[in-house]
């Protein structure tokens, strides 16, 4: 994803890392963001995680937010020539027991579908597997503000 | 030195953050793989505060460089990373000259043990700027253990009915499908080269 200039990849794991950090001090500390939070490299790829690679419920390895929501990510960044690139990410938002929709997910894949207007490469599910919402090609943290800034503060609403 | 407590970088931002404008701080480097840690800490103070954090050397001609260092700019926060190189006259010089060191960012004196000491023998009222505010630097690893990378491997063969075998040769003739979770399992496999 050349059109996303990124900072290396320690400092975008340590912007991530410290977005989750000021998160979860802002609202009580509910987690143990240093325990969730996961990295792995190979050769020039690296790769980042808070929770399961799949959602089967609640663990204690995903994220919580204050509406009692559960967050995975995985994101996935390639480092070369000093150049820090965005190869795909998926960001599941699970939302609180009886809310609809069940989930939200925002997936960047690793290069284009033969059929694009099915499965464009940057995509929003909100709550189907099989919809997909093209939406434009969003940094991490870019997608986190929309969590945490905007699908976050609305669950907030609802549940009053 | 073994009452002072131990912080991640991002608490150390937190206490800068509280202390405010003018905040002198210590910070006591580990004994190992101390660029590495150095490196670290900048990348997360500097996400931390949302801005660069420079760090400044104090080779060359020492006291009038770091005060030059110091005030331009002023605001901006400064890592201060070789002082553990700096014998006793050039403590009790920069004590002397401290109200040409007052600066509004914040100053981070990256320390060893032992350069901390000759901090508080020789320059008693830079101790005084730092106060409190020492701390050693906590490292909290993240990187997956071998059994964690194991068991997202076994999750993901699971759940696509695929065996890594399968997905190394799927990638290698270019048919891996188009999705986040083949990427990360080519990284799990140590198989980056695919990606």
């Amino acid at each position: 994803m050349e059109s996303i200039v990124l900072p290396s990849s320690r400092d975008t794991i340590a912007q991530v890392r410290t977005y989750l950090l000021r998160q979860d001090a802002d609202t009580g500390n509910k987690n143990n963001v240093y325990n969730i939070f996961k990295t792995t490299t190979s050769q020039n790829v690296l790769y980042m995680t808070v929770g399961p690679s799949f959602d089967k419920g609640p663990t204690d390895s995903h994220f919580y937010l204050e509406s009692g929501s559960r967050l995975s990510f995985g994101i996935t960044l390639c480092e070369s020539n000093r150049r820090c690139s965005l190869v795909s990410y998926r960001f599941q938002l699970n939302l609180p027991e009886g809310h609809s929709p069940s989930f939200y997910r925002f997936d960047l894949n690793d290069k284009a579908h033969e059929t694009p207007l099915f499965e464009p490469r940057c995509h929003f599910h909100p709550g189907l597997d099989e919809v997909r919402l093209p939406c434009p090609a969003l940094t991490p943290l870019e997608v986190l503000d929309r969590i945490f800034l905007v699908i976050e503060p609305q669950l907030a609403v609802a549940a009053r | 030195m073994t009452d002072f407590i131990k912080e991640p970088a991002f608490e150390i931002g937190r206490r800068v953050e509280i202390r405010g404008p003018y905040a002198w701080f210590v910070i006591l480097k580990p004994t190992v793989d101390v660029e590495a840690a150095l490196d670290a800490f900048i990348s997360e103070f500097s996400a931390f505060l949302g801005g660069p954090v420079r760090v400044i050397s104090c080779t060359g001609p020492w006291l009038g460089k770091l005060r030059k260092d110091l005030a331009d700019p002023a605001s901006d926060a400064v890592v201060i990373s070789d002082l553990d190189q700096a014998d006793a006259n050039f403590w009790r010089a920069l004590d002397i000259n401290r109200s040409g060191l007052l600066r509004s960012g914040p100053v981070i004196l990256w320390l060893s043990s032992l350069g901390l000491a000759d901090l508080c023998e020789h320059a008693p009222n830079i101790r005084s700027f730092v106060g409190g505010s020492i701390v050693y630097l906590g490292i909290r690893g993240d990187v997956m253990t071998a059994s964690e990378r194991q068991q997202r491997i076994s999750d993901l063969e699971s759940h696509f009915q695929v065996t890594s075998a399968e997905v190394i040769l799927r990638a290698e003739s270019g048919t891996l499908p188009t999705e986040p979770h083949y990427v990360e399992w080519l990284v799990l496999l140590d198989r980056g080269d695919l990606v």
